[in-house]
């Protein structure tokens, strides 16, 4: 009869359906670092501090601006100024070793796991806004550096702010399947070319997170690979990001010596296009790299055709 | 002649049409309503003599708000904008390069500043209200934040008359980096990746 039909179908259907939301559920779930496979390590503050740099941490992470009026110190990641996205407004957190507001009860593996994994201690999955889908690509022991580094600065109680989110919860699991499709590999290099090539190429990929910016992205938001550092529409949704490829063949810079200056000096060297869009953070962090990691970079991307 | 406080009626054929003589010069119409707009411009284009100084102020705002419509619409600000910002960007490249020379030169350091603070002086009037959406690159926090913005034009002019204070190469190699992080700090904010 076709009520029994029926009802079949829509046992059927219900099955499915329970089983696809418990599928998805289990492959969306969190995947934090376990602390038993993390390596021995003994910390390098200096390493840490220029990969600091080199990631931008402060350029999210730095306190608002009615903080700063109020006496925060600019170049301490307090966090909580505002950072507008697509999705709704975030409030990078107070990553200082305050106890009760910053990261100062996180063990290693939990800042590997925000790092490399996106997942938080709690087992939330971050907004990739927070570039872990860069940062995926670094050595353990480097992120391990930036935390001894950043564990070192003077801790500061800056209470953190809720993201205003849509749909919170479900988007935030539904990043977990996302992530199984845009997290990269850890970064391997290249033994055909030089030391200082891979050295730009890790920093440029790893802690530099340019891709996030500067690599198109297809209709899922996960950076397109195959089109590296290529440009397109900027990810904030206004206006464009340029292209890091064949940069001296369409003569953007003369040489490789010409592109360092421009990452090192931005406007004060009168290069253009050095300030607007977020690159002026870039290039203020850039400004403060060794000259050898910026000679590394410049060797790196001008050989991108 | 009652002032007339009803809604104007929608007909043509209303008695209180009958009241309008189109394009008679000395007919003074009080007490009726104008129904159209048609009624309304020629009620203004055949006022009497007397008011002939408000039609003349009239057409004169008129031709000035078309006229910078027009300019608008031209495209003129955004390749002035763009022309204005360029002149700028080669002194500052022309001053980075002789710090990078180590030959020093306090009358060329002065023109460049004195080309840098005319520049922005310039480039004070290439955002009128109003425009908006003349070019791309622009952020509306410009017009919305206009104290802002005119603060960090006159910081970069501060800038440029340090570098026209500078002494030597040492001086001058950090006077021409504030520039630079003058240019840097208005860009960050009021021009948009849109380029």
């Amino acid at each position: 009869m076709a009520s029994r039909r029926l009802k079949t179908v829509f046992g059927v259907a219900a099955t499915a359906i329970v089983a696809g939301i418990a599928g998805g559920w289990w492959l969306s779930a969190p995947n934090p670092v376990d602390s038993a496979s993390l390596p021995e390590h003994v910390a390098n503050l200096e390493n840490g501090r220029v990969l600091y740099t080199a990631g931008g941490c402060i350029s999210c992470h730095r306190p608002s601006a009615e903080a700063i009026l109020a006496g925060a110190k600019a170049d301490i990641p307090s966090g909580g100024s505002p950072l507008v996205t697509p999705l709704g407004t975030l409030y990078p957190p107070n990553i200082t070793a305050d106890k009760e507001t910053g990261i100062g009860t996180w063990d290693a593996a939990a800042f590997v796991s925000a790092m490399q994994r996106g997942v938080s201690p709690e087992g939330e999955h971050y907004i990739p806004a927070f570039p872990y889908t860069s940062y995926a690509r670094m050595k353990i022991e480097d992120v391990l550096d930036i935390r001894s580094y950043v564990m070192s600065l003077p801790a500061v109680k800056s209470p953190n702010h809720e993201a205003t989110l849509p749909l919170e919860p479900v988007l935030r699991r539904g990043i977990g399947l996302w992530k199984l499709v845009a997290l990269p590999k850890p970064f391997v290099p290249d033994a055909s070319q030089s030391a200082e090539w891979n050295r730009g190429a890790y920093l440029v990929n790893g802690p530099g997170h340019c891709g996030e910016c500067h690599t198109p992205r297809n209709a899922l938001m996960i950076a397109q690979s195959s089109n590296s550092l290529e440009g397109g529409p900027h990810p904030d949704g206004t206006g464009k990001v340029p292209s890091l490829r064949n940069l001296i063949g369409r003569k953007v810079f003369e040489d490789t010596a010409d592109l360092a200056s421009a990452l090192s000096e931005g406007e004060g060297g009168g290069y253009e296009h050095m300030s607007s869009g977020g690159m002026g953070d870039a290039q203020a962090n850039l400004s403060h790299l060794p000259a050898a990691d910026v000679a590394a970079i410049a060797a790196y991307l001008t050989t991108l055709k | 002649m009652d002032k007339d406080i009803d809604p104007p009626s929608l007909s043509p054929n209303s008695s209180k049409s009958k009241e309008i003589n189109f394009g008679n010069p000395h007919k003074t119409l009080v007490g009726t309503f104008p129904e159209t707009r048609l009624q309304t411009m020629t009620f203004i284009g055949g006022a009497p003599m007397k008011h002939s100084l408000i039609r003349a102020g009239f057409l004169f705002v008129t031709t000035a708000v078309m006229s910078v419509g027009i300019a608008f619409a031209a495209g003129a600000l955004g390749p002035e904008r763009e022309a204005t910002m360029k002149s700028l960007n080669k002194e500052v490249k022309a001053l980075s390069t002789s710090v990078k020379s180590g030959k020093f030169d306090a009358a060329k350091n002065k023109a460049s500043a004195d080309a840098i603070v005319a520049g922005l002086d310039h480039a004070k009037t290439l955002f009128p209200p109003g425009s908006e959406k003349a070019a791309k690159g622009t952020a509306p926090t410009i017009w919305t934040d206009r104290a802002g913005f005119d603060n960090l034009l006159t910081k970069a002019q501060e800038a440029g008359k340090g570098i026209a204070a500078a002494t030597d190469i040492a001086s001058l190699k950090v006077a021409v980096a504030a520039q630079g992080d003058t240019c840097k700090a208005c860009h960050e904010k009021y021009r948009t990746a849109n380029y």
